[in-house]
């Protein structure tokens, strides 16, 4: 049976499945913590416990899939230049703020990991998770983290923001809809941009917009945190 | 043009980006420079949106489902997460709270300076 599942055709078959459950789910449920992601995750990992199958096997299939990830990180800036005259007209102030979170954001991880005494390989792998996934596990790779420890850090980041991103907004008191939008973008990328989209059509617009930048700060910061780790 | 020349053309723009990555030995991922690069095309319309369009929706329409397989792979490093997963669910709650507010108070406070110090030129 394992040998006949020895081709790329299985891990992009299970993937496309699981996923396609996981749309459903979401879709039926309504919740924002079914996740399509999490739940294409799960559904995954328990086929391959299942029928006893390694995650090289699986990632023959696996493998294709992620490749485009390279092409899809190259079309982000599509929406960055769909709001390139906004983005023009607030220049500074977008660009500070978004650099300030990414910033304060990969402070607070390392800070916050070194006193909780964890792995270094965990916080390596935590410290991009803000920025959108091909960007992240690029970055996480370079650092000395785990790439797929990463991905997992952003998903549940995004889905984290998504349930969350509002209420924290309201706390404390940004009323700005551009503000809204890039707080929404810098914390949880394309996820907490699908949550700003729904507040209102800039939240969406800067939110989109924060996700490509944020990902552009972080990668310059990759030296500064090279040296605190 | 059709979307697979308009994934040949950011396969280009992808192996050019790798390619400078390279030589150059930059800290800058290889995807991010392809993406600098396409963004500087556009905006000095070198590029036209008609033509990387179409392929950019199908790709960013099935954004998450491209990374199903590195999310899956969290199964061959699992071991990490033991014992951790509290201070870890800590870690990214108040990571998130702290991006969230800098950014958007900084934000908020440049555009309310900035629009008042037009208000006195008025």
């Amino acid at each position: 049976m394992i040998q006949y599942l020895d081709t790329p055709v299985f891990g992009v078959g299970v993937s496309i499945l699981a996923y396609s459950i996981g749309l459903m789910v979401a879709k039926r449920t309504k919740l924002a913590i079914m996740n399509p992601l999490l739940v294409a995750m799960v559904i995954v990992i328990s086929i391959l416990t299942i029928l006893g199958v390694d995650y090289q096997t699986y990632n023959k299939g696996g493998a294709m899939i992620t490749f485009f990830l390279g092409p899809a990180t190259v079309v982000l800036a599509v929406p960055l230049y769909r709001q390139w005259e906004l983005l023009k007209s607030n220049l500074m102030p977008i660009l500070t703020g978004i650099a300030v979170g990414s910033i304060a954001g990969v402070a607070s991880i390392i800070i916050l990991g070194r006193l909780l005494d964890l792995d270094t390989v965990l916080i390596a792998s935590m410290v991009p998770k803000s920025t959108t996934t091909p960007i992240a596990i690029e970055i996480s790779a370079v650092i000395g983290g785990n790439p797929s420890l990463t991905a997992t850090f952003v998903s549940i980041t995004g889905i984290t923001g998504f349930i969350a991103g509002v209420r924290i907004i309201d706390a404390f008191g940004i009323r700005n809809p551009i503000a809204k939008g890039i707080a929404m973008g810098t914390a949880s990328h394309a996820v907490g941009t699908a949550k700003a989209m729904e507040v209102g059509e800039v939240e969406g617009a800067m939110s989109s917009l924060s996700i490509g930048v944020a990902g552009i700060i972080t990668v310059f910061l990759i030296p500064v945190i090279m040296w605190f780790l | 043009m059709t979307e697979l020349k308009q994934l040949g053309i950011i396969l280009l723009l992808l192996w050019i980006g790798q390619t400078v990555q390279g030589i150059f030995g930059l800290a800058l991922p290889g995807n991010v420079l392809g993406m600098l690069l396409l963004l500087i095309l556009l905006v000095t319309g070198l590029l036209k949106l008609k033509h990387v369009e179409r392929v950019t929706e199908v790709l960013l329409g099935h954004l998450s489902f491209l990374f199903v397989p590195s999310i899956v792979g969290v199964m061959t490093v699992a071991y990490l997460f033991k014992g951790n997963v509290i201070k870890i669910f800590i870690i990214v709650f108040f990571s998130i709270i702290v991006v969230m507010v800098t950014s958007g108070r900084t934000v908020q406070w440049m555009l309310q300076r900035k629009n008042r110090k037009r208000g006195d030129q008025l």
